[in-house]
């Protein structure tokens, strides 16, 4: 195992535990700290409504700050971009053939990138990050770096 | 909650929000204030305000495009381009698009990151407020959870930017996913040239046999 492959186990473990939208995770944490807070503010007053279905002192942090990352989190979960399936099958043929000693590591990387060409050269970006791809290149170009 | 807790985490969001920058802090202040006075206009007001803003954005903006990237708020974009194009190391088989939209997503991680790592910054700071209010009872290790997050983010971006300066990105199932996510995310949504209305992602199989190669001359069996 080469630096290459613990880089890449982490990166894997990193996102699959829970980095798929960080933003959204610690803005729940801060609306679930704000939440609980607010909520502790209010338990006496609570506590004389629906006090024999729920005990509302066991409603703790950890379960606003829960419910806060969820709610974050459920919306860019559903409006996540899928896939073509013709990129799947390309991803899992290259990664079968690797498996199956076809081809090497090198290989494999070199047509895993010429795919991600492939994909870049088949779609428009869209306005904000056609018009930042741009003014970076523009300047790049004029500051004789390239 | 005792003092040296309360130093401890105070120094540990202090250490977070130092970390995440100047521009991420500007970011933040200006949403805030453009949420306040949309929260707080008039009728009137709302709508003096999006005539300035479209006046703004039709005659101030090309002005501003004379002051350089580098020296503004666009000046890691430009460091992760510069790294990502002239490093003699690269060994990357990327495109100069694919280069491109690769710094682009390095500059979105790059941002996503340091905004987390603020965010977890002011949470700590907003549970010690709390703590020291009585609103809260205070647990260090959820201090701890949040400064991990917050560090957790910036990790990854360390690693997918010595990766991607080096050539190795993109060179695993997972890393040609996540990459090609971003692309789709990123891309015109009006474009419906593909299978079922989708973005066309691949090309005509016509275009594709007169193209090179994409295999690069690897077939099944071989």
């Amino acid at each position: 195992m080469d630096n290459s492959d613990i880089e890449q186990f982490l990166r894997k473990s990193l996102n699959i535990l829970f980095i798929k939208n960080p933003a959204g995770t610690a803005l729940g944490f801060a609306l679930g700290i704000s939440l609980s807070a607010i909520f502790n503010f209010f338990v006496p007053v609570l506590k004389s409504y629906l006090s024999s279905v729920i005990s509302w002192e066991s409603l703790n942090k950890v379960f606003w700050i829960s419910i806060s990352v969820f709610g974050f989190n459920i919306k860019p979960y559903i409006e996540r971009g899928n896939i073509d399936e013709e990129i799947i099958n390309a991803l899992d043929f290259i990664a079968h053939q690797q498996e199956r000693g076809l081809i090497t590591k090198e290989q494999a990387k070199f047509q895993y990138q010429r795919l991600q060409n492939q994909v870049v050269s088949n779609v428009v970006l869209n306005e904000k990050e056609r018009e930042k791809a741009r003014r970076i290149n523009e300047e790049f170009t004029n500051s004789g770096d390239e | 909650m005792n003092e040296a807790q309360a130093l401890l985490s105070l120094i540990l969001a202090i250490v977070l929000i130092l970390l995440s920058g100047d521009d991420i802090w500007r970011d933040y202040y200006y949403a805030i204030v453009a949420t306040v006075k949309r929260l707080t206009a008039t009728k009137k007001e709302s709508e003096l305000f999006k005539y300035r803003y479209e006046k703004k954005s039709s005659e101030v903006a090309p002005k501003e495009k004379v002051i350089k990237l580098s020296e503004i708020r666009d000046q890691y974009i430009f460091i992760h381009h510069k790294k990502i194009f002239s490093r003699q190391e690269n060994r990357s088989a990327y495109s100069k698009k694919g280069k491109t939209v690769f710094c682009l997503f390095l500059d979105k991680k790059d941002r996503q990151s340091r905004s987390t790592m603020l965010t977890c910054g002011l949470c700590i700071f907003l549970y010690n407020a709390l703590s020291i209010w009585d609103l809260l009872s205070f647990e260090s290790w959820l201090v701890f959870a949040f400064f991990a997050f917050g560090i957790a983010t910036k990790i990854d971006f360390y690693f997918a930017k010595k990766r991607g300066y080096s050539g190795e990105y993109g060179g695993n199932r997972f890393e040609a996913e996540e990459l090609i996510k971003f692309i789709v995310d990123h891309s015109e949504k009006s474009d419906f040239g593909g299978p079922g209305g989708k973005i066309k992602l691949m090309p005509d199989n016509e275009k594709a046999d007169e193209s090179e190669s994409l295999w690069g001359g690897v077939k099944d069996g071989q």
